[in-house]
């Protein structure tokens, strides 16, 4: 009876193959970063042929001064980009999520999270055409301004998310409880938002550290980026020292994002 | 004289207070006209069903709604338009509010550093205050945790000492008991009651709970749909209800037709339906051979043998065990069915057979005449 009642229940588990096909939707996610990570410890010149382990192409990855420099401006760009877009996207959460209603506030919140889907060519264009029609150039700004940009709705998630969550009531408790519209911003709200703040900071980090298209277009000598920097070397052919540089900025992305995730689901 | 005196004793006076939201022409209306003079040192209860206006009201006198029309006096001064930290009131909320980043003794203290007068104080006189107000609700040992390490009880009182903590002129309860179990519920009553009397402080407790009322409170304002329907000591709204809504509202009650007969100077003789006469307190817009309402309450009718004198003739069509009492339900000779109750005692209840003529008798002046 109970074998027959279970074999009812439309359950996708029990498809014959369901757990042969999952193995492959898994290795085909996965097995191109499996490889890249396993061949960075590999010991042979060429990034093909395994031979044994060892952390040569890490050393070599360390000593290579052009690249140190490209991961210095990257994280200066990133923590630079990302505090400011945390800043903004606090801001502009707080008004979204905690003034008084206004006319076309969808609209508003529609505008701050366009860039998540944007082509990126495109804004990456349109900074270049913009920053040469007006002549600026900063230098490391320049970057710095771009990557502000689509850091925003990144950081802006989170922060909402964490604000829509938190009971109103809380800060009218403060207030009930003689706590001005200021005392209450920094003794009740600010304080319970700060798990959100985090988690925006490090996504937006974590998305500045790791673009591409928009760096390429805007960076000019002397702030080539570490994903700029890599394309370059691939030119020249898959190295491993490339494998190992990669491993590195996975081995960050990864610890930011759950970072973030972890910070974005605690409670207070 | 009497006018002034009221004046210096109520410690909220609501003056023709109305409440729309949105438009306030086509908006939905949450209160209509309020007028309420609630006293200096009271247990006061705005009691109703949920949309009747009782919280709308409740967050008025706290701050956090402003009313379209009608001034709310605080002491006689006009608060209406103060925002809610710059009101003496405190509020115990519903879910407690408490803040979960800081421990209950920063919880307490938080209404006292931020105070004007508190400022003033200095950081001696706000632990002593703190520790004082954790004895009251017996909290001493838990100052250092956080609420979220608390049973939704402890959590309760610290709320209440959190919002008694800066001495406010009156203290808001909305709802603060809905969410605990019926045990804790009934010892909670007990005890805010008590606290209520050793503090002084004015109360106005929000409930849609009508025992809750009944037990708690010196006096209770029943409202629905926007609007005051009887204010009254706990006993005037039971025994003397206004109109058809409070006697429904307050406990059980059975709905009789019926005609005035005589009027007197204080009392009505009343022939129900089914030829008994009632005698009732007068109402005001009663005249003879008018056709009213009279509210009877189950326990004060009783059902006895059938040929006795001064009955009604009835038929009983269920009985049901609610174990502190019997309840039976009961039809007369035009159909209408009433619901009578008897305490039950040991070896004092009769047992009846659904089916069974039996005679209905009244208490005299159990029954209240009903303006609708």
């Amino acid at each position: 009876m109970l074998p027959l009642f279970k074999r009812r229940r439309l359950d996708i588990q029990h498809f014959p193959g369901f757990g042969g096909f999952s193995f492959l939707f898994y290795l085909y996610l996965y097995a191109p970063i499996l490889v890249l990570i396993l061949y960075s410890f590999n010991a042979n010149q060429s990034a093909t042929v395994w031979t044994s382990f060892s952390l040569d192409w890490y050393r070599a990855a360390f000593n290579n001064q052009a690249l140190r420099s490209a991961a210095g401006n990257s994280l200066l760009i990133a923590v630079c980009a990302s505090v400011i877009a945390t800043v903004i996207a606090t801001l502009a959460a707080l008004g979204t999520s905690r003034g008084a209603r206004f006319k076309g506030m969808r609209l508003s919140i529609g505008a701050i999270m366009l860039p998540l889907v944007l082509p990126e060519i495109v804004v990456g264009v349109a900074t270049l055409g913009l920053f040469s029609s007006i002549g600026l150039s900063l230098g490391y700004g320049n970057l710095i301004i771009a990557h502000t940009v689509f850091c925003i709705p990144f950081a802006y998630l989170p922060i909402r998310a964490r604000l829509e969550d938190m009971d109103l009531s809380l800060e009218q408790a403060a207030n009930d409880l003689y706590a001005g519209p200021w005392r209450t911003f920094t003794k009740v709200t600010l304080p319970l938002l700060m798990p959100g703040i985090f988690s925006g900071l490090m996504l937006a980090f974590i998305v500045s550290l790791d673009n591409f298209v928009i760096s390429m277009m805007v960076s000019q000598a002397g702030t080539t980026t570490l994903p700029i920097f890599i394309f370059g070397m691939l030119r020249m052919g898959v190295t491993p020292d490339v494998n190992a540089v990669s491993t590195l900025i996975l081995a960050v992305s990864v610890l930011f994002v759950s970072l973030s995730f972890l910070l974005g689901k605690s409670r207070t | 004289m009497s006018a002034l005196h009221s004046l210096q004793t109520a410690a909220v006076s609501i003056r023709s207070v109305r409440k729309v939201y949105g438009d306030p022409q086509t908006g939905p209306v949450a209160l209509k006209h309020v007028d309420l003079d609630i006293r200096d040192n009271e247990f006061f209860t705005l009691l109703g069903p949920s949309g009747c206006g009782k919280t709308t009201l409740l967050r008025m006198i706290a701050g956090f709604e402003f009313p379209s029309a009608g001034e709310i006096l605080l002491y006689g001064e006009n608060i209406a338009d103060r925002p809610p930290y710059e009101r003496p009131v405190n509020t115990v909320f519903q879910h407690y509010a408490l803040f979960p980043h800081m421990s209950i003794a920063e919880n307490l203290a938080f209404g006292l550093e931020s105070h004007p007068m508190g400022k003033r104080l200095g950081k001696t006189a706000i632990t002593q205050r703190v520790s004082e107000m954790l004895a009251l609700v017996q909290m001493e040992r838990f100052a250092d945790r956080r609420p979220s390490q608390l049973s939704g009880g402890q959590q309760q009182r610290v709320a209440l000492a959190r919002a008694l903590a800066p001495h406010p002129k009156v203290l808001l309860l909305d709802e603060p008991l809905s969410a605990l179990d019926l045990k804790l519920r009934q010892a909670m009553r007990e005890e805010l009651k008590s606290i209520q009397a050793k503090t002084g402080i004015t109360f106005i407790f929000v409930t849609h709970d009508q025992e809750e009322a009944l037990t708690m409170s010196d006096r209770i304002a029943v409202l629905a749909e926007g609007q005051v329907q009887q204010v009254g000591r706990p006993s005037d709204i039971y025994e003397q209800p206004n109109n058809r809504f409070v006697a429904d509202f307050i406990g059980e009650t059975n709905f009789l037709p019926a005609q005035v007969e005589t009027l007197a100077d204080d009392h009505a003789l009343l022939r129900i339906t089914g030829g008994q006469l009632m005698r009732a307190a007068g109402r005001e817009g009663l005249h003879q051979g008018a056709q009213v309402t009279l509210s009877i309450r189950p326990e004060r009718l009783q059902l006895v043998a059938p040929d006795s004198p001064e009955t009604t003739p009835c038929t009983l069509v269920e009985q049901i065990y609610l174990g502190t009492d019997l309840q039976y339900q009961v039809s007369l000779a035009d159909g209408s069915h009433l619901r009578v109750r008897t305490p039950n005692r040991a070896g004092q209840n009769q047992s009846f057979v659904p089916g069974q003529r039996l005679g209905l008798q009244f208490d005299r002046e159990s029954a209240s005449v009903l303006l609708d």
